[in-house]
């Protein structure tokens, strides 16, 4: 495949910065049509609190329970069972669901970009699922 | 939507079981090529780069081997930015981002894009168009995610469809598609995800002694053993396991049945797709991979 592209090292604050920032290069130097359309960079991976060891600074996306709020802070539940603290922008009510996106700082800790109100049901057990086979066997089809 | 699958396969649904209602048939095999419409698929935006064009027909796209031209995508929405005649927005479903558009023609479909917002997590599904490396995605349905166990379960599924067509073309040319892929777009978001790690096709409902018969001839075919692809050393006697598979006379003696009702069971199973001939007529090996 013609993927000149360059991944990006460093993680992207703002999702918008990105897609500007891939336009640059191709603005520049004329490549084709194609990497605007479809941008694979800064991909954000399926983990709970076990795979968030492996993904240290990059960027990551979970769903987490919330256990309580604390000033800019979430302590939260990942779907394999252990705390997660997520620093966030807005308050969650407690035992709703919360997906973070945003970039792993910290063993147990994420600095959301993005987060969504999951509501007050849902399969930890199927996520939890979907977080080890996506960084397992089938890694190639989401990084 | 199971005309696709009711000819070649036609033993696998004549006992009249239902497969759970499949309201957009995902995962069809190369039969659906020259079918019609292609089946549609849950692909991740990461899967849609590595797809290429089929050599035969310039409009149809491939992936995983299997003409994948439309698909249905999960992710947030960017960007969106609404014309008179259309919509186009970023869908980004966390592997990777996708330019999509929506071409509104009438006022249902105008509908459909209002309540689009940035940020909001949608399922489309549409179709890639595009010459050489410029591929175009254009979205004919975008339904706004309400459950989210859809996320979820929309990544499962595009595991277990990897999983089906990668798998499904080790069996050789004599198999037949004998494990429909389950259909999705259970309106409310359904919370049955589907782990791809042990999916082995059902025997549909048959005649009482019958699938007895059927269901012991292929256990054996199955038995570990008897999948090994290198022979084994001569000390065992029982197991004449080799990559040829075992004569029909072993699966005979083993069961200790009639010949001629083994003999239709393996008939049957290589019809479905279980198992298929190797070195001659009486040489089976199970179909099966690990």
């Amino acid at each position: 495949m013609p993927y000149t592209h360059s991944r990006r090292q460093f993680p992207n604050p703002k999702s918008n910065e990105t897609l500007l920032l891939s336009l640059l290069p191709i603005a520049t130097r004329g490549f084709r049509l194609i990497f605007t359309i479809m941008d694979t960079s800064s991909p954000a991976v399926f983990v709970n609190a076990e795979l968030l060891k492996m993904y240290q600074g990059r960027r990551v996306r979970a769903v987490v329970e919330v256990m309580r709020n604390e000033g800019g802070v979430i302590i939260g539940k990942s779907t394999d069972g252990h705390q997660l603290t997520v620093k966030v922008s807005q308050a969650f009510p407690p035992s709703h669901f919360v997906e973070v996106i945003g970039i792993a700082d910290g063993n147990q800790s994420v600095r959301a970009e993005i987060c969504t109100d999951f509501g007050d049901t849902f399969d930890t057990l199927a996520y939890n699922g979907l977080c080890q086979l996506a960084n397992g066997k089938f890694k190639n089809l989401f990084l | 939507m199971f005309s696709s699958q009711l000819d070649g396969g036609a033993s696998v649904f004549s006992g009249g079981s239902f497969m759970p209602s499949q309201a957009t048939q995902a995962g069809d095999s190369s039969l659906s090529k020259n079918r019609g419409a292609p089946g549609v698929f849950s692909v991740t935006v990461k899967q849609i780069s590595y797809a290429y064009h089929s050599s035969d027909d310039k409009s149809s796209f491939v992936i995983d081997g299997v003409d994948a031209t439309n698909f249905r995508l999960l992710g947030m929405v960017s960007n969106k930015a609404e014309r008179n005649t259309d919509v186009t927005f970023t869908l980004d479903d966390g592997t990777g981002r996708i330019d999509i558009i929506r071409w509104v023609n009438e006022a249902s479909d105008a509908n459909e894009t209002a309540i689009l917002q940035n940020g909001m997590y949608v399922s489309v599904s549409g179709s890639l168009k595009g010459f050489q490396d410029k591929k175009r995605a254009v979205a004919f349905s975008i339904r706004p995610v309400t459950d989210y166990n859809e996320v979820a379960f929309h990544f499962i599924q595009c595991i277990h469809i990897h999983l089906e067509n990668t798998r499904t073309k080790v069996g050789g040319p004599t198999q037949t598609q004998a494990s429909p892929v389950m259909g999705t777009s259970f309106v409310t978001g359904s919370k049955e995800p589907q782990t791809p790690a042990n999916q082995v096709s059902e025997l549909k409902i048959m005649n009482g002694s019958e699938k007895d018969i059927y269901k012991l001839v292929l256990n054996v075919f199955q038995e570990p053993a008897s999948l090994l692809t290198a022979p084994l050393p001569c000390a065992c006697l029982f197991i004449r396991a080799s990559e040829h598979g075992l004569h029909v006379d072993e699966v005979a003696r083993r069961l200790g049945k009639p010949i001629n009702q083994i003999k239709e069971a393996i008939d049957y199973h290589v019809d479905v797709g279980h198992i298929y001939s190797t070195i001659d007529d009486y040489h089976f090996k199970s179909a099966l991979i690990d």
